[in-house]
């Protein structure tokens, strides 16, 4: 239970894969112009994803990579089961799910390509928090859960910004980058937890 | 396209995960200079694999060379500055995925290598000047020195926050300012 509590609150807040990470800020920008809807279906995905690619590349990279002292393939290997992962999951979804197929055809490039899901699996083997392949699922769920509470909060600041009156020079990306800067000094306050 | 500021934009996001790391001028600096390598050696390689590429493999066979790149560059870097490498290693494949993300703007796949390499070069300068920046600003500002050298600790203390992943965004947002302004005045006097 304690880890679980740990792994929860490092995950969400103080190791959050947007403001610690800096890991998908890109993705921030990109739901300023999407409904509600579409970024919490896109988080799903990438969950999803994470999930998926984590539970793919962790053994490979600790259990085969690790013993055999080839650590510097890891980001190499990683790339080749993800893209292989990804076009499992188009097959299988377009065969059997159609309608999460129809969900996942959207985005799913883009998010497969984000640097989130490459980072946050090259991560995994280096965190202290992780120390087997449960911790490691269930890390890669948290983190995913963590990008969705950002990409909403974000969300719910924007609307009220987009509304506001300002400066083309701060408008656009600046203001995403300060409004990510805010979030992350709050989120960072959490860290004496 | 070179004017167009969502591509700049677009560059800005795609090193905005290194700067979380890049701690220190020097560090920037590395990975500064294995980014540019990087992406100008991807533009030139594949307009000659061009022909016999698809769309669908183009963005694959883009990240398996720049990890190649990367990683020739990697321990050609741990060799030279083992502790300044060590602390981005983990980030540096991530660079990789920059190509990818560039992928929209470099959609002439069979672009004359001079004229890639030219792009590459410009976009990927651009990418590496700006990361340099924000690890020289991060430096100054979070621990008061410069390459290792003490600047101000003496009369100030340094601002601690700085040297966080917040501190970086911050930074990041000022640069992006200083660049909106920039070509506000210079499109002003149609230098652009």
């Amino acid at each position: 239970m304690k880890i679980f509590i740990t792994l929860l609150i490092s995950g969400i807040f103080t190791n959050n894969i947007i403001t610690h990470s800096l890991l998908g800020v890109e993705e921030l920008e990109k739901s300023k112009t999407k409904p509600v809807i579409t970024l919490l279906k896109d988080c799903a995905v990438l969950t999803a994803l994470l999930f998926v690619s984590t539970a793919i590349t962790y053994p490979v990279l600790r259990w085969v990579l690790a013993p055999l002292k080839l650590e510097y393939l890891s980001a190499l290997v990683c790339v080749a089961l993800i893209c292989a992962v990804i076009f499992g999951v188009y097959e299988l979804t377009k065969r059997f799910l159609p309608k999460i197929y129809s969900i996942i055809k959207e985005n799913g490039n883009m998010l497969a390509c984000s640097p989130a899901v490459l980072g946050l699996c090259l991560m995994n083997l280096g965190s202290e928090l992780i120390t087997g392949y449960p911790q490691a699922l269930l890390y890669s769920v948290i983190s995913g859960i963590g990008f969705t509470v950002v990409s909403l909060m974000f969300y719910m600041i924007n609307q009220r910004i987009y509304e506001s009156n300002l400066s083309d020079t701060v408008r656009g990306l600046p203001m995403t980058l300060i409004i990510a800067a805010i979030i992350s000094l709050a989120f960072g306050g959490l860290a004496g937890i | 396209m070179l004017k167009d500021r969502q591509v700049y934009y677009k560059i800005i996001l795609s090193v905005v995960p290194l700067t979380a790391v890049c701690n220190t001028a020097l560090s920037s600096l590395i990975a500064a200079v294995i980014s540019l390598i990087t992406v100008a050696s991807v533009w030139v390689l594949l307009p000659l694999l061009g022909r016999f590429l698809t769309e669908k493999t183009a963005p694959f066979v883009r990240i398996i060379i720049a990890l190649g790149v990367i990683g020739t560059l990697t321990l050609i870097s741990t060799m030279l500055f083992k502790d300044a490498t060590q602390s981005i290693a983990l980030y540096l494949p991530l660079i990789a995925l920059t190509t990818v993300m560039l992928h929209p703007i470099n959609e002439n796949t069979k672009a004359l290598p001079l004229y890639a390499l030219k792009l590459g070069a410009t976009l990927g300068g651009f990418g590496s000047a700006f990361l340099f920046l924000v690890g020289v600003l991060k430096e100054l500002l979070g621990m008061g020195s410069l390459f290792g050298l003490d600047i101000y600790t003496k009369l100030f203390a340094p601002i601690e926050f700085f040297k966080t992943p917040g501190g970086a965004l911050l930074i990041c947002a000022a640069l992006t300012i200083v660049y909106n302004l920039a070509v506000k005045y210079l499109g002003k006097r149609g230098a652009i």
